[in-house]
């Protein structure tokens, strides 16, 4: 506002009195605000519209299998050369076909479902966990805070990678166990960072406020600390998902996400590996999606950030 | 700051048993057939009881967790199902072609993460500047394997067909036996290692000097007349210093992760490609031997950041 | 709406001797933890150190006293929000002291607070209608339409738009934002409502305006007020009586002028001549006493009467004895003071090795 409250104040009563509605500023709450940096910023609409394209690819995903004639699963004889050779980009298969026979456009499409369904799920529960257990720890401090604070230091502790593979090869792969993993890995930094907010929110007047109003605990942690936090919060979800995305793509390069031969990014990458001098298109084409999907992510995540927090200039052009 | 450092120390001798129990638990009590699970699919039933006997599982849950741990102290990590090498062997074979890998991979991504973040702050909205934002979002988004691929892709393949045979498709070359040859072998996995972290070390060090950069401070020191080099590596680089000095802490976790895969890849037999293999294969004591490993690593580099940040800002010393 | 610019007028409350609250011997110590693993206790802030009360229904009981002298932490063991080292609180004759909070729901409907920093105390995320339709959300009264209306109701008897509503703290200015404070207070109508400094962080200009609302509102809802202040003038002038505190003790009560005009104890004295005076005249004819010393840590107080290493009529005694909080004789029977050696009427408070007085110009 140009003109301060204060004056503000005056010139309202002046222009308006009592009784008639002033034409005072309407106020914008802090997630208006951020909407409207949001909307003009280029990279920041690029980057959903890139999203909503690839969650449209796994939506229709059967759709496109359907027009195509080919289903993600099925091996095709005349996908494999005589010699054995994966066929590469053609009419009938417009990404080429991989070392089975199958067509890698339908697989791609079928592939971008695991990736979102599995970053998407995993992220949300992993944001939701590590803000209760923030909430709970930084709140009520003392014994919840200590216990849940050594819990998540020894969970950051662990080699995730390496326990995952440990986890997984114990339980066996799939696609429940790929999300559960990926949620337990990434709880701990958003709870920590969490619990670092509530810690210093709990100090503040209007929290001894409500307690001298009488408002429980629960009350006051999800009502008057939870809106406080929730900003970072959300910066730090949309910038969790490619990186649970990532994380699942990891975990089916080693045979360790969902089983084959369900169609996975990362699946179809391994799989390349010893194709990808004779296919290229093997290696390719899920790489390609792959890095778009997690870029648009982590481009909306800076934006996001930025329209919440536009002290954190930077200086490149959008 | 001693006692400081010992807190420290205990707290990750703390972490440590958290970790080795919950192996402990997930391998040994979790319910399922661990006999079977150790004995490895497909073995008969008397091999079922033999396991069963000689790693003592018809005991009690806590005398099988006492044994496991002491066993843990005195370095016994038990011995691998497939070809019944201590795993501690085993280990210690695999360990400097991971280091190999590990410690290429942390100097370049410094170096390069670093340095392009200097670059890009000194130079604001330059092309240069752009450049680097640009590079730095693209390698940060990468998993780790499809780096990996791509430059076995490039570098390796299309540039064989090229003729140009510099960068090998995979293997070890012991630095004993020539540098040359290990460095050599060792390139494309360094750089795949690091391109990723180097990303966000470029965004960390650019954001963060661009920071300091608008400081006061160092208005001064450059109308005292001193080099713009001087400026940058003595005054600014020492601030943006301790959030690099952050990530590094938290950063070890992707670091082991990132070995793994460029091990998987590059086909170097180090522990990275050991633990997949040992998936495969199902040889449990070796999992859990690296697993625990793993974990120790990761403790005491948070112990050695944590005094490293101790140094940098003494607030946090005296807390 | 309030004048602008007045002065606080006394309020002309008769004084009845029907006790809202009583405090009994409250003492109320922060344990001071060391540093080291164990977290061991080193010591302990005395921050109320056995402080005995009365507050007489429709009063407004004045609290003075330096910064750190535990006025606002006693006025946070009155309202509950700290549990009390030991020591007693009685709300309207029920023992509220080592209540749950479930058992002290009921109780938080009479008593309420206004805090004294219009920023902080105010929630920055929730809209202003909602903060102030806290109590009601609480306690399970009102709800919908009603709630919103009561609210509105609320905002326009403290001066607020009732259109704002749906407004941010952050819209409001400083003096607005402490009545969105009182309407929240106010809202359930409680019996008892704490001031803590209420207006020093405002401009003065503004300071009038509040007080005068506060004012307004006890005449119209027969509040009692405790209300704390640093400002002995102000306190003095709006408050019935007031209660001095030092270093976790009340060394005296009187009502406003009695303390005014007759001060018994020498810290009383001291701070009566350091209030500022309008009239440069009337400052210049004033004799100022500086105290010698800073105040005590409250984590190890001086034995006895906290005062005597200050004080310029401390003897012996005052060292070894603490004095008790009585009535002297021949002064009006509510007026308590806990000194050795009281100050007598017009007597002259100086260090005896000081200068003798030198006339301002």
């Amino acid at each position: 506002m140009s003109v301060g409250p204060e004056m503000s104040e005056l010139v309202e009563e002046a222009i308006a009195p009592a009784g008639q509605t002033p034409r005072g500023i309407e106020g914008r709450s802090p997630w208006q605000l951020a909407w409207e940096r949001l909307r003009h910023d280029k990279v920041a609409i690029a980057s959903a519209v890139t999203i909503v394209l690839i969650v449209l690819m796994a939506i229709c995903a059967p759709l496109v299998a359907k027009i195509v004639g080919h289903g993600p699963n099925t091996q095709y004889s005349f996908g494999t050369s005589d010699s054995g050779l994966p066929v590469g980009p053609s009419s009938k298969f417009l990404f080429g076909a991989d070392e089975l026979g199958r067509d890698v456009f339908v697989r791609v499409f079928y592939g971008a479902r695991i990736s979102l369904l599995a970053g998407v799920v995993a992220s949300l529960l992993a944001v939701a966990a590590g803000v209760i257990i923030g909430l709970l720890a930084g709140y009520l401090g003392r014994i919840v805070d200590t216990v849940l604070s050594r819990f998540m230091d020894v969970v950051l502790s662990m080699p995730y990678l390496i326990f995952a593979i440990a986890l997984v090869s114990v339980v066996g792969p799939s696609l429940s166990v790929s999300i559960a993993v990926i949620a337990f890995f990434s709880f701990a930094a958003v709870g920590r960072v969490v619990r670092g907010q509530v810690l210093s929110l709990s100090q503040r007047e209007f929290v001894e406020a409500a307690r001298s109003l009488g408002a429980g605990p629960i009350r006051i942690m999800f009502v008057d600390i939870l809106p406080n936090v929730l900003a970072q919060v959300i910066v730090y979800a949309t910038l969790l998902v490619p990186a649970a995305i990532v994380f699942e793509a990891t975990l089916s390069f080693f045979g360790l996400g969902v089983t084959p031969p369900t169609a996975t990014w990362g699946g179809m990458i391994a799989e390349a590996q010893n194709y990808y001098q004779v296919a290229w298109w093997m290696l390719v084409m899920p790489s390609v999606f792959l890095l778009l999907l997690t870029l648009a992510f982590n481009l909306l995540g800076d934006s996001v950030r930025d329209a919440f927090d536009p002290r954190y200039t930077r200086t490149t052009a959008k | 700051m001693l006692r400081f450092l010992v807190r420290r120390i205990l707290l990750g001798a703390v972490v440590m048993w958290v970790v080795a129990t919950a192996v402990f638990i997930l391998y040994f009590v979790a319910p399922h057939n661990v006999a079977l699970l150790l004995a490895g699919r497909g073995a008969t039933e008397q091999r079922i009881q033999e396991v069963a006997e000689r790693l003592g599982l018809n005991q009690p849950i806590l005398t099988q967790y006492g044994h496991y741990l002491s066993r843990l102290l005195h370095g016994n990590l038990g011995f691998s199902y497939v070809n019944n090498e201590s795993v501690l062997t085993i280990i210690k074979q695999d360990i400097p072609i991971t280091f190999s890998v590990a410690i290429g991979g942390v100097i370049f991504w410094l170096l390069i993460g670093v340095g392009a973040g200097i670059l890009a702050a000194t130079r604001p909205r330059s092309i240069a500047d752009r450049l680097v934002t640009f590079f730095a979002l693209v390698f940060y988004s990468a998993p780790t394997f499809v780096i990996g691929e791509m430059l076995l892709l490039l570098f390796f393949y299309r540039l064989h067909l090229l003729g140009f045979n510099f960068f090998p498709g995979g293997g070890y070359e012991p630095f004993t036996h020539s540098v040359g040859g290990w460095a050599q072998h060792l390139i494309l996995p360094w750089l795949t290692l690091a391109l990723i972290e180097a990303a966000t070390y470029a965004r960390l060090t650019r954001a963060s000097m661009l920071d300091v950069l608008g400081d006061d401070y160092i208005r001064t020191a450059r109308s005292k007349g001193l080099s713009e080099r001087r400026v940058i590596f003595r005054h600014a680089l020492r601030s943006a210093a301790t959030p690099i000095v952050t990530q590094t802490g938290v950063d070890f976790g992707a670091l082991l992760g990132g070995v793994v895969v460029t091990e998987t890849i590059f086909g170097l037999p180090g522990l990275g490609q050991q633990i997949v293999q040992s998936i495969t294969r199902q040889d449990l004591p070796v999992i859990i031997g690296i697993v625990l490993l793993a974990s120790a690593f990761i403790v005491a580099a948070n112990i050695i950041v944590d005094a490293l940040y101790a140094v940098l800002d003494p607030r946090v010393r005296l807390s | 709406m309030s004048a602008r610019g007045t002065t606080p007028q006394t309020p002309p409350v008769p004084v009845e001797t029907d006790v809202l609250v009583h405090l009994e011997d409250v003492v109320k110590h922060f344990p001071v933890r060391s540093s080291s693993l164990l977290r061991r206790n080193v010591g302990y802030v005395h921050a109320v150190d056995g402080v005995t009360l009365d507050v007489y229904r429709g009063e407004t009981l004045g609290l003075v006293g330096e910064s750190g002298c535990g006025k606002s932490t006693l006025a946070r063991c009155i309202t509950r929000l700290h549990d009390v080292t030991s020591g007693r609180i009685e709300l309207n004759g029920t023992d509220v002291t080592n209540l749950s909070r479930r058992q002290l729901q009921p109780f938080r409907r009479e008593m309420q607070m206004i805090f004294q920093d219009p920023f902080g105390s105010l929630n920055p995320r929730r809209r202003v209608g909602s903060i102030i339709g806290d109590p009601f959300a609480i306690h399970g009264i009102v709800s919908g339409a009603e709630r919103k209306k009561a609210v509105q109701d609320l905002m326009s008897q403290v001066g607020l738009n009732p259109e704002h509503y749906n407004r941010f703290p952050a819209d409001f200015s400083g003096g607005q934002r402490q009545r969105i404070g009182v309407a929240r207070a106010l809202a359930l109508k409680p019996k008892l409502i704490v001031c803590d400094e209420p207006v020093s962080a405002l401009d003065v200009s503004i300071q009038a305006q509040v007080i005068n609302l506060l004012l307004e509102l006890q005449r119209e809802y027969s509040l009692t007020y405790v209300f704390i202040a640093h400002d002995l003038g102000l306190v003095q002038r709006i408050s019935t009586r007031v209660a001095v505190m030092y270093l976790g003790q009340v060394i005296e009560v009187a009502a406003g002028e009695d303390l005014g005009s007759h001060p018994r104890h020498p810290y009383s004295a001291a701070l009566l001549s350091a209030s500022p005076i309008a009239d440069p005249d009337a400052a210049a004819k004033r004799e100022r006493l500086v105290l010698r010393g800073d105040v005590p840590s409250p984590i190890s107080p001086p034995p006895a009467c906290r005062f005597h290493p200050r004080c310029p009529k401390a003897e012996a005694i005052c060292r070894e004895q603490a004095p008790p909080l009585v009535s002297l004789p021949g002064d009006d029977e509510a007026h308590l003071v806990a000194c050795h050696f009281p100050l007598a009427d017009g007597e002259r408070l100086a260090y005896r090795d000081a200068e003798p007085e030198q006339a301002t110009a």
